[in-house]
């Protein structure tokens, strides 16, 4: 079994792993340092300052998103003088920051509005004048599915290592620096950029400046807290698998999320988290198809199924099994494909089998 | 030709000496850094060789072009030395036309019209006594003295001596141990002892370590480094491989500012002629060790010359610092273990191998032993790069060789540390400068850079002048920095256009101390200096501004009302004509009137009166 390490948090005993940083041995112990920048699926940035504490015997303040635990260590994560910092951080935090709440798509969902309203920073408890007004940043939305609106950016780094570390494709970085610093893609528009739309840097952003456009329902935007139902389930593209967060309201889909789980951990491509508009699609057949005198014609399953057996068998007494061949597909799950290549093989009699993910 | 032991070596330091002297006798140093060469030194350097050529003087001249005296005051600078007696005789301002007057010194009478610098400026690095000397010279040692692009110059110097012995006669940790007795510490900026950090890096076992010279001197108003890379690039190479060896490194890579074409052009050559002689590359001294080293251009930001970022911005990533630990030593470029040294303290260690721990320590103080180099800039009269044992005093440097204050003004306060230092009080000019009391005045040694203030500079104004260097140039990573700098810039610009308030005082203190606290870089957590030193020592001049609405100095703009006295007034309508926005009324020979409202102080009336008839409150 692994070691376990002791260490306290103001004066509470915490028992964690020696791989944990102070912050997650702490969040396991149910104690949340207030955070922004830090995400677990991507390696540590201690930018936003947020979760400093102290630590007996080491002079200043440090980011318990990247000090690793360890024995006997005494930390104060609540103190008064940290609280103040942490007040004053969040402080300057807004104040570069469009707090046009009632118009944003992650009201209700964003973490820096979760901890301006536990810090209680009303417009006017607020210290510093908001100068993200005179700040010439430039927003982008030419990308087919994302909105980034730099007025909101917090510059935390999640989107740009999300994309990086997790979909490996490098697409983010910084522009200019200092208080001008904006998340670009290193062309004058996003879609010049190589940028193939996963999503995965929204599904990073913890506020409202990267987000999806509403593609599901493009006159009506949606927040979280409007979604009725959310399902977990499979997505219906490759053979991989990935599980998805359909959200939906009213019967239909308003946006889908990768879900934390394997395969994927949360990630998807594109076509998992914008391609399911067909779903909803006036033209989906949900019927099968008969070609009658050179039309199509709508058909009942067991018409369909049945014309389609007879015509295999006589296919196959007048020509022989080789002139059949079954074409798969990767959508359907790996039991449908081995069932459908023994019945190729087993009943059909040829080995004519192939799959679309082949192609 | 290679050299391949410490015999080779000195017998071809014999060979120079002997070819030496076949010519002349009096060297003629031209001090040809960048600096000389914006004041004009090329053209005298040319004319000094024609005057020489056309009156057949070969024999008794040996004209050596140097790197940087630092008497940026009196550029372009020549020094005469008299190789037989030591005699020797410093020449500032000169001017092509002064060549052969120059020539024809006796070494006793001074000629007109020449600047003569008094000599005390150098203390070479062969003397053993620093006491009759207010500078001390081991980092600058050569530069000023010898060709930066003759490696036989830097050889007969004592070069490559160090590299040699370090190769020959020690082990990798007996010259840790020599480093870490001699007590050096970095001059980068933060201090660190620099052999602490090699055994660091040394006690980590992976098979590839680096070393990297931090050459990205960012400070505004420092250039000790460019003196260095341009005056005797030959020492930082010779030292870097001696950290290579001390931990088991083969690869060194300077990273500098692409602005510094010079030193850039110097060090390529330096590199180029140091493999020539083996003294880079495989199996130096015929041992089994090699190193190399390798150039990396910088951009220009501040903010990579701050280590973690540097490393990034060497890897081709965006130079943003990361957050320490890991430190460099232990998981540095390409999350190796690599040493990072500056360049100053790189020009140190040679010295240290070559004459010993016990040598070094007698110069300067018992925690900051050694030297340092200042650039001395500001409201001064001697302006340039000196050397300086530390423990020297303030007073020392600022009136036994800055010469004082300029235009006979009164001192006020003297930044040091650059633009994240702080400043230090006339009360202060007797406190022995190094590291740690630096410190406590709330100020810091930096990279040394100097800048001394008069009573004609406005202390808020100033810290708000400090401040927008730091905040343009943050790298925007870190929310303290990025957006508190800021915040902390528009409160100093309301104080100094007489709108602040009690509250934006108590605002700007706490703000300070969170960016100090919470900032993850050394650029964020020193950015507050010099409005908490300034906060400190000028308290008075801040509740003036707000209080009061009244500028001291006269430096902010919005808080001086300009008036006509009419009794000194004589009419002459000299303001009336120069006022851009022709706010001043009054016939000729009658007392002129300014109409404050419209006035836009451009201080153009104050600046023509020549009856000192204008007020300025
Ligand atoms: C914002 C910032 C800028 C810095 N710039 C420089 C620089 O230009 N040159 C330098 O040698 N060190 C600079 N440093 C210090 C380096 O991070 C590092 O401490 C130093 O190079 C270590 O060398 P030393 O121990 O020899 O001083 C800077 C630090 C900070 C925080
Ligand atoms: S949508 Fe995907 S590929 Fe495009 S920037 Fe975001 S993470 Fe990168
Ligand atoms: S867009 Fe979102 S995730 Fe990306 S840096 Fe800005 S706030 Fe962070
Ligand atoms: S302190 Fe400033 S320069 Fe350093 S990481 Fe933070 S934002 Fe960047």
């Amino acid at each position: 079994m692994e070691k376990q390490i002791t260490f306290t948090i103001d004066g509470k005993t915490i028992k964690a792993s020696p791989k944990d940083t102070i912050l997650t041995a702490a969040e396991k112990n149910g104690i949340v340092i207030p955070n922004l920048c830090y995400n677990k699926e991507v390696s540590c940035t201690a930018a936003c300052r947020l979760c400093i504490v102290k630590i007996e015997g080491r002079p200043g303040f440090h980011p318990s998103c990247a000090m690793k635990a360890a024995d006997g260590m005494k930390v104060k994560a609540f103190t008064d003088e940290i609280e103040k910092q942490r007040r004053i951080i969040l402080d300057l935090l807004l104040s570069a920051h469009n707090d046009d709440c009632i118009n944003c798509k992650k009201d209700g969902d964003c973490e820096l509005q979760d901890l301006a309203f536990k810090y209680n920073l009303g417009r006017d408890s607020r210290d510093f004048p908001p100068i993200w007004e005179q700040l010439e940043e430039t927003s982008d939305s030419t990308s087919q599915v994302l909105d980034y609106d730099a007025t909101k950016c917090i510059q935390c780094q999640r989107c740009i290592k999300a994309c990086q570390e997790k979909q490996g494709k490098g697409i983010l970085t910084f522009a200019n620096r200092g208080i001008k610093t904006t998340v670009t893609t290193g062309y004058p528009q996003w879609n010049a950029s190589l940028c193939d739309g996963c999503g995965e840097c929204q599904q990073a952003c913890p506020v409202g400046a990267l987000t999806m456009k509403p593609v599901y329902s493009p006159n009506n935007r949606v927040r979280q807290k409007d979604i009725e139902k959310t399902t977990t389930t499979t997505c219906p593209y490759c053979g991989v698998g990935c599980q998805i967060d359909v959200s939906t309201i009213n019967n239909r889909i308003v946006k889908v999320d990768g879900h934390n789980d394997i395969p994927n951990h949360g990630s998807t491509c594109v076509k998992g988290r914008f391609g399911l508009d067909f779903v909803n699609h006036p033209e989906r057949l949900t019927k099968p198809l008969i070609r009658k005198d050179g039309k199509f014609e709508e058909a009942e399953w067991n018409e369909a199924l049945k014309y389609t057996a007879d015509r295999l068998v006589k296919i196959k007494t007048e020509y022989g099994s080789n002139s059949v061949c079954g074409l798969s597909s990767a959508r359907c799950t790996n039991e449908d494909n081995y069932l459908f290549q023994k019945f190729m093989r087993s009943i059909v009699g040829t080995n004519n089998v192939d799959h679309c993910a082949r192609l | 030709m290679m050299i391949k032991s410490l015999q080779e070596l000195s017998e071809y330091t014999e060979e120079l000496s002997d070819s030496r002297s076949n010519t002349g006798d009096i060297n003629v140093l031209v001090s040809l850094g960048t600096c000389g060469i914006a004041a004009g030194a090329e053209e005298v350097h040319k004319a000094i060789r024609k005057t020489i050529n056309e009156n057949n003087l070969g024999h008794r001249f040996n004209v050596i072009e140097t790197g940087c005296m630092g008497l940026c005051f009196c550029e372009p600078s020549i020094e005469l030395e008299d190789t037989k007696n030591g005699k020797s005789i410093i020449f500032g301002n000169v001017k092509p036309e002064n060549s052969e007057k120059i020539l024809n010194t006796d070494f006793q009478s001074e000629p007109k019209e020449i600047d003569i610098i008094e000599k005390g400026w150098y203390y070479p690095d062969e003397a053993e006594n620093t006491d009759n000397y207010l500078q001390a010279k081991i980092a600058l040692r050569n530069t000023g003295r010898i060709n930066p692009e003759k490696i036989d110059d830097y050889i007969s110097h004592s070069g490559y001596k160090a590299l040699g012995r370090v190769i020959q006669d020690m082990k990798p940790e007996d010259v840790i141990d020599e480093i870490t007795k001699s007590g050096l510490r970095g001059r980068g900026g933060g201090g660190f002892p620099t052999g602490k950090k090699w055994t660091f890096a040394a006690a980590q076992s992976t098979e590839e370590k680096f070393v990297i010279c931090n050459a990205d001197e960012g400070d505004p108003g420092a250039f000790m480094d460019r003196a260095v890379l341009e005056g005797d690039p030959h020492s930082v190479l010779e030292a870097m491989t001696i950290a290579g060896y001390a931990i088991n490194a083969t690869k060194g890579f300077i990273y500098i500012r692409a602005e510094y074409p010079l030193a850039i052009e110097r060090l390529e050559l330096a590199i180029n002629q140091s493999r020539e002689m083996g003294f880079l590359g495989k199996n130096i001294f015929n041992s089994n060790f090699s190193f190399d080293i390798e150039l990396r251009f910088g951009a220009g930001a501040f903010v990579c010359g701050e280590e973690t970022a540097l490393i990034n911005s060497i890897q081709g990533l965006r130079g943003m610092p990361s957050n320490k630990p890991p430190y460099p030593a232990v998981e540095g470029l390409w999350q190796k273990p690599t040493i990072v040294n500056n360049v100053e303290t790189f020009a140190n260690i040679s010295t240290i191998i070559r004459k010993g721990h016990e040598w070094f320590r007698k110069i300067g103080t018992e925690d900051s032993p050694g030297t340092k180099v200042f650039a001395l800039a500001g409201k001064i009269q001697n302006v340039g790069l000196i050397e300086v044992p530390m423990g020297t005093t303030l007073k020392n440097i600022i009136y036994d060789i800055g010469n004082g204050i300029a235009d006979n003004k009164k001192f006020k306060a003297v930044q040091t540390g650059g633009p994240s230092g702080g400043c230090i009080t006339p009360d202060y000019l007797n406190t022995p400068i190094d590291y740690d009391s630096l410190k406590k005045l709330g100020s810091m040694m930096g990279s040394g850079g100097m800048i001394v203030m008069d009573e004609d500079d406005c202390m808020v104004d100033i810290a708000r002048f400090f401040l927008d260097f730091t905040v343009d140039e943050s790298c925007g990573k870190c929310v303290p920095c990025r957006i508190g700098g800021k915040q902390m810039c528009g409160l100093l610009e309301k104080i100094t256009k007489g709108k602040g308030t009690e509250k934006d005082l108590r605002i700007l203190k706490s703000l300070s101390e969170t960016i100090k606290n919470a900032s993850l870089c050394g650029l964020g957590m020193t950015a507050p200096n010099p409005v908490i030193s300034t906060m400190k020592y000028f308290a008075h001049e801040y509740e003036e501004h707000v209080y009061d609405k009244k500028c001291r100095a006269g430096k902010c703009q919005e808080l001086i009302t300009y008036s006509v006295i009419p009794d000194k007034c004589v009419g002459c309508t000299a303001c009336k004509k120069i006022c851009p926005v022709n706010c001043i009324s009054g016939k000729v020979k009658e007392p002129h009137f300014i109409n404050s409202d419209k006035c836009i102080k451009c201080g153009e009336c104050y600046r023509v009166c020549k009856f000192n008839a204008i007020s300025k409150s």
